[in-house]
């Protein structure tokens, strides 16, 4: 389980989070709604690793993984990040991407390529191993930031706003290999979006944060019912 | 936006009247009775002298460019990505080299060499000596690229490798990678650098290409021959101008907007003693020596005083030579600029960006000897005996550094603001003025900026053009040296640096400001 307890960050001053306190179960996925400039980004990069709070901490499956005085390096901590712009490598085809990060969990070189055969079989990319990013389309590049992702074996999933940029038709396709996916690895998920049909065809629970500060943290069909505040009863268009 | 047709007539005819007909006049000029023969009969490319002259021209020029690759990419590393010790002091005094014009290096390293004698592990007078030298010169344009090329690689593509391996791995696989372009481009750019540099070489008494042109022109008056001796650095030089802009393709040579300098994600532990103590020997040899060798050379407050009282003239002149020259080179670079970055046909921007370039391949010795040729004569002597000839020397050598800077950061705005603007306005003058320029104001600063340094500092082309009776800081070192006055020539070139230091900070305070209103944070 991911615990963040009491998380506070300031840049140059300004605050960007205060007191923050969420939960991620295995198997759970928690939509981080709010407007833009509410934290949510920041709040992916202080699980991540690639920010370090002012306040509070965050343990992953038990283990402290951040708080002010120490940091777990991004690479220890079972997490894969799905970045809103994908931050796919430019310089290395498909299947390329996917062998530089097995070659984390994986020694042998055939089992490697089994791996990543698999992979790009799972997410529809079979025959686009040697691509470079530039030469697929918006939806294969997202599926290859998925097959990315998933080829370190993580236990959670980071994804920032991860289907903005696409037409419904690809979304609809990619929300539901994310679900399949989900079934199949039972990760834990934070999954950052302003979209409300991405929150009701994925999230289990989902969390609002106002000028960096947790407004609601419920269930899905309890928020539905019962929005509690104007910002999300806006968010969720209930 | 288009730009409109008469701009491309004043770039094509301002820049054929100034960079080219120095240039094609000495290469027709092969062509002429005399021509290519003639030249034959003087100079043979083939014969050992001249494998001797190319070998240490390939020599120098390729050791420097090892050498700062060597220096540059590593530094730029420490000093953006990781946490070492005073990287913000360190990034600055590890550019001021590049403000020392190199034969200030060559001067202070050739006493250095005189006071050591054999206690320097280096014979100066040799070709590993105008390595050394050059290297101390040249490593920060390769540092600087290498700044850029980090500083343009998306945040993410990094953290999206940490997420999976440690930093260096990152830094193999991706950083590096992804930086290549910017670290090749600035390699070469200082082998064309060393391939023409004339001064180092000329001070430390190695006979390379630049210094043999020179040596046939003014001591044999054999023009020819130093035409023909022109042609093969000329080639290797356009050729590399042709291959770098294949490395970089569409990528910009700097990011005008700054790039995330806070991003430090290695830390450096135990390390940063060892990386902090080599950028120390970086700094020691190449600012501390040169500084310390001058001031000791130098003596007494009564020697800058006495030198302050008989080259005040030429720092004034020199001063405002440069400052005219580079005004020329931006307004002429300017033009350039907007038909490279905003012609709708590839083939007008190929020809014209290729064209603007070329210049960096023509060694300065060259380039004043065609200055020469095409500007000596009685209708033209108003300008030649003018102070307008070293004007056009400075722009026909400095412009494609202008056009670089310039492009750098019309690449970087958006045509679709020209085109809202040009939905409120029918005229292309007023959008490029209200526009365009104020969104230019960092580029062009640059240009100005790195114009006017180079040029304050430029020796080999002033040496030729110069009318009688004028004298730059340059030339006045040059002359003093080669009559042992040993004293004024090193206050003289240390207040050529303090000049020159002082030109970079108000660049860096003028820029700051220009890029932050422009950037808008």
């Amino acid at each position: 389980m991911i615990v963040l307890d009491g998380i506070g960050k300031r840049f140059g001053g300004k605050e960007s989070l205060s007191g923050v306190s969420l939960q991620v179960a295995p198997g759970e996925i928690l939509a981080v709604m709010g407007p833009s400039g509410s934290g949510k980004t920041t709040l992916l990069r202080i699980v991540a690793g690639f920010e370090s709070p002012d306040e509070g901490s965050v343990s992953i499956d038990g283990v402290e993984a951040t708080s002010p005085e120490k940091s777990l390096p991004p690479h220890s901590r079972k997490i894969s990040m799905i970045f809103q712009d994908l931050a796919l490598w430019p310089h290395m085809t498909a299947s390329e991407q996917l062998r530089f990060v097995l070659k984390k969990r994986m020694k042998s070189g055939q089992e490697i390529e089994v791996e990543i055969a698999a992979l790009l079989g799972s997410v529809n990319l079979h025959d686009y191993a040697r691509r470079y990013p530039h030469q697929l389309s918006g939806g294969e590049r997202q599926r290859l930031a998925m097959a990315r992702a998933l080829a370190a074996k993580p236990a959670y999933l980071l994804m920032d706003e991860p289907l903005s940029s696409l037409d419904p038709i690809v979304k609809d396709e990619l929300e539901k290999m994310i679900l399949d996916i989900q079934s199949v690895a039972r990760m834990g998920i934070i999954y950052v979006t302003h979209n409300s049909d991405e929150v009701h065809a994925l999230a289990d629970r989902v969390a609002i944060l106002d000028r960096g500060r947790l407004v609601r943290d419920e269930r899905k069909d309890v928020l539905l019912t019962d929005p509690g505040c104007e910002l999300a009863r806006r968010l969720l268009r209930v | 936006m288009k730009p409109p047709r008469f701009l491309y007539c004043i770039a094509t005819a301002l820049f054929v009247l100034v960079v080219l007909t120095p240039i094609l006049y000495m290469l027709l000029s092969l062509l002429n009775t005399d021509g290519v023969g003639g030249a034959l009969n003087h100079i043979s490319l083939f014969d050992r002298r001249q494998i001797g002259l190319a070998g240490n021209s390939l020599g120098t020029a390729l050791g420097a460019t090892a050498g700062c690759l060597l220096i540059g990419p590593p530094l730029a590393y420490f000093l953006l990505r990781t946490n070492l010790w005073g990287k913000n002091v360190l990034k600055v005094l590890c550019l001021v080299p590049m403000l020392i014009p190199p034969y200030v290096h060559a001067i202070v390293w050739n006493d250095v060499s005189r006071t050591l004698g054999d206690w320097l592990p280096l014979d100066v007078h040799s070709v590993w000596g105008v390595i050394f030298v050059l290297t101390l010169a040249y490593f920060p344009f390769v540092m600087l690229m290498a700044l850029s090329g980090l500083e343009s690689i998306d945040r993410n593509m990094e953290e999206a490798s940490l997420l999976h391996h440690g930093e260096w791995a990152t830094l193999r696989r991706v950083t590096l990678p992804l930086a290549t372009p910017h670290i090749l481009s600035g390699a070469v750019f200082v082998f064309i650098f060393a391939i023409t540099d004339f001064s180092v070489p000329d001070i430390l008494r190695v006979r390379v290409y630049p210094v043999e042109i020179f040596v046939q022109f003014s001591a044999f008056y054999n023009e020819a021959g130093a035409m023909m001796l022109s042609l093969p650095l000329m080639a290797i030089t356009f050729l590399l101008v042709l291959v770098q802009r294949r490395i970089l393709k569409d990528r910009s040579y700097v990011n005008m907007y700054g790039g995330r300098s806070n991003a430090s994600h290695h830390r450096l532990g135990r390390w940063n003693v060892c990386v902090f103590m080599l950028a120390l020997v970086v700094v020691g040899l190449s600012v501390a020596t040169p500084i310390w060798d001058l001031m000791e050379r130098a003596g007494a407050l009564s020697n800058y005083i006495r030198v302050l009282k008989t080259s005040y003239s030429q720092i004034l002149y020199s001063l405002f030579v440069s400052s005219i020259g580079a005004a020329a080179t931006l307004f002429l670079g300017l033009l350039l600029a907007i038909v490279i970055e905003r012609s709708r046909s590839e083939k007008v921007k190929s020809i014209f960006l290729y064209a603007a370039i070329a210049p960096l391949a023509v060694p300065a010795t060259t380039l004043g000897i065609g200055m020469i040729r095409v500007w000596n004569r009685p209708a033209t002597d108003f300008v030649f005996e003018s102070t307008w000839v070293t004007v056009f020397g400075y722009v026909a050598r400095f412009l494609p550094f202008a056009v670089m800077a310039i492009a750098s950061n019309l690449k970087q705005i958006s045509p679709r603001i020209e085109e809202a603007a040009a939905l409120a306005t029918p005229h292309w003058l007023r959008v490029l003025w209200r526009i365009v320029l104020p969104l230019l104001s960092p580029g062009l600063t640059v240009g100005f900026f790195v114009v006017l340094i180079l040029s304050f500092g430029e020796i080999g082309t002033t040496l030729l053009v110069i009318p009688p009776g004028r004298e730059t800081i340059p030339i006045k070192i040059y002359n003093l040296m080669h009559y042992g006055a040993n004293s004024m020539v090193a206050a003289l070139s240390l207040m050529l640096i303090v000049i020159i230091l002082a030109l970079a900070g108000l660049f860096s305070a003028v820029y700051g400001r220009l890029s932050e209103r422009v950037s808008g944070r």
